[in-house]
């Protein structure tokens, strides 16, 4: 907590229309930390999450990576900068196998340059595909889904989607990693596995930022949580101190939980009861 | 005599051989953008402008390679500038977008007569083409085709055409890469059209209208368009299906139509992939015979 922070949020708003998504987001993520995101859905979180990956534009605020602006930056080059994302729903391509899909997260040194060489320049070709492969397979192994590399990844269970995403977003060596509700449908044994491997990353020094619902997920892996409602930070802390804040036990006991509870329980068919309301109080 | 027999079936076909290798330099054209998510048919626009410009300077008393090459070189300016325009549009305004350029192609060439000859077009161009500078154009083109969807950078292009988000978060520039593809699919046109013109002599501004359009379009879709190998397995059915058709007269837009619509309901890759699961089919089998539970494991099975 006390290293310099890799990723500072200052004063983000995001508006869209007449919507404000985020208004005054403040976030810190230091150097080697891994942060959990909680907030009711709609909260701003995924915003946020889009925000850093600079899939979405700020309205107003600041985003500094190591003291550096990055706002200007765009998506390609934020990922090409050390900053990984997993996304809400699975979205690996199903034209090709789990190798090939992990492989495009380990040639980002290779996408950001000419195009018209990467064609024509041969060893520049398969210099790249050499080492993305190899990249891709470090990070199935680190994941646990080497053995899976040649399957569809259609044709896998919904938790080692997953993993396969993770392992995407591994593969360039990232120095920050987003995941946006990894665990989302996954059954409780999964969660833990998942979980495991967050805490296994951020001792070998990955700074990660967990977007999830289950607080008791967030309580075992996290350093220290943000909690978000109406696209402000309201608590931030130990995830003890967010849990117990009274502002985000409103949040989640207060409103809208019914709708957010239908969305969970849908995603967790076979993962057993929702999350329940009762889990801010542990 | 297996030889003689060659010799003389080819002089019986060259043309139709020349039509298929032309059409075929078309629909890549169609392919490497439409494979890159790019719903472009800007390719038949410069199908025009590549036979116009060729021609002309080759009248002008320009040698044959310069003027294809020079050809090439507008295609390429006009083609990245045109890029810049429609950089914002996607899906059917795009396809919409370059309909339009092409018809506007067509009405250039129609009305500035002094240029282009106006509605007769240009005749009496010198006939320097032969098959083979054809032929070794497409496939050099495969070739080159081949290397931009093997490997990541082809997977790349499939990235960008399935989830364009996700590609950015990858570090895919996507829309350096679908303005490289769009610059592509014009140089491809362009040759098309120029050797086109060089072959046959004439030039009508009719020739690049809607009907090449939709020719174009149709053998990317009944070929397939993932692959180049698509598109030439649909230039060469539909160059050569209308000369076995003839007896169905003006049916054969029936024909078109009923076989379009067989393949968008049930085979969206074209024909190129029915061809591709008949010849795994035997590996598939053999697979199923030794344990039937292979399949799944190596996810064979497309979902």
């Amino acid at each position: 907590m006390s290293a310099a922070p890799l990723l500072e949020v200052r004063d983000a708003s995001v508006r869209f229309g007449g919507v404000h998504a985020l208004r005054g987001a403040e976030l810190s993520v230091s150097t080697g930390s891994l942060c959990g995101l909680i907030g009711p859905n709609g909260s701003g979180k995924s915003t946020l999450v889009n925000v850093i990956s600079r899939l979405t534009k700020l309205t107003g605020g600041a985003l500094l990576m190591d003291g550096d602006e990055i706002d200007s930056l765009s998506a390609d080059r934020a990922r090409a900068a050390g900053i990984a994302r997993t996304f809400q729903t699975v979205r690996l391509l199903p034209s090709m196998d789990v190798l090939a899909n992990v492989m495009l997260g380990g040639a980002t040194h290779f996408a950001q340059r000419s195009v018209a060489v990467n064609w024509l320049w041969p060893p520049r070709r398969a210099n790249a595909n050499r080492t993305a492969r190899q990249a891709a397979l470090v990070a199935l192994e680190r994941v646990g889904m080497a053995a899976h590399a040649h399957a569809r990844p259609q044709a896998l269970p919904y938790g080692q989607q997953r993993r396969v995403e993770i392992a995407r977003a591994l593969a360039s060596r990232p120095r920050l990693l987003l995941l946006d509700e990894p665990t989302a449908g996954m059954s409780h044994h999964e969660r833990e596995e998942v979980g495991d491997l967050l805490m296994e990353l951020r001792r070998e020094g990955l700074t990660q930022v967990l977007v999830e619902h289950d607080l008791a997920m967030i309580h075992r892996v996290c350093d220290h949580a943000h909690a978000l409602n109406f696209g402000r930070v309201i608590a931030s802390g130990s995830t003890q101190e967010v849990a117990a804040d009274p502002g985000v036990r409103e949040a989640y006991l207060g409103h809208g939980s019914s709708g957010e509870r239908a969305q969970d329980s849908e995603r967790a068919q076979e993962s057993g009861p929702p999350e329940s309301p009762a889990k801010v109080s542990q | 005599m297996a030889i003689a027999s060659i010799s003389s079936w080819y002089a019986g076909n060259e043309t139709l051989i020349q039509n298929i290798l032309i059409y075929a330099l078309l629909a890549f054209s169609v392919q490497v953008v439409l494979r890159a998510g790019v719903f472009s048919l800007a390719g038949i626009g410069f199908y025009a402008i590549g036979s116009y410009t060729a021609a002309l300077l080759l009248k002008k008393g320009w040698p044959t390679v310069p003027s294809i090459l020079a050809a090439v070189l507008l295609c390429i300016l006009l083609g990245y500038l045109l890029a810049l325009l429609l950089v914002r549009l996607r899906d059917l305004y795009l396809a919409m977008a370059t309909v339009a350029f092409d018809l506007m192609v067509g009405v250039v060439a129609t009305n500035w007569t002094g240029l282009t000859g106006g509605p007769l077009g240009v005749t009496g161009i010198p006939l320097v083409m032969g098959t083979l500078p054809i032929f070794l154009t497409a496939v050099g083109a495969m070739l080159l085709l081949g290397l931009l969807q093997r490997g990541v950078l082809g997977r790349s292009f499939e990235a960008i055409r399935e989830d364009e988000p996700l590609a950015l978060t990858l570090a895919i520039d996507t829309s350096r890469y679908r303005h490289f593809a769009f610059v592509i699919s014009c140089v491809l046109g362009c040759l098309a059209g120029a050797y086109h013109a060089l072959l046959f002599g004439t030039i009508e501004p009719t020739d690049a209208g809607f009907e090449l359009i939709v020719l174009a379009l149709s053998m990317v879709i009944i070929g397939g368009f993932r692959s180049w190998a698509g598109a030439l397995l649909g230039a060469i059915l539909l160059t050569w299906l209308p000369l076995e058709l003839t007896s169905v007269g003006s049916w054969l837009n029936l024909v078109y139509g009923g076989l379009m619509i067989v393949l968008a309901t049930w085979l969206p890759g074209g024909l190129l992939d029915a061809l591709r699961a008949l010849l795994r089919l035997p590996a598939r089998l053999r697979l199923l015979l030794r344990s039937p539970s292979s399949l799944a494991a190596t996810g064979e099975e497309r979902g």
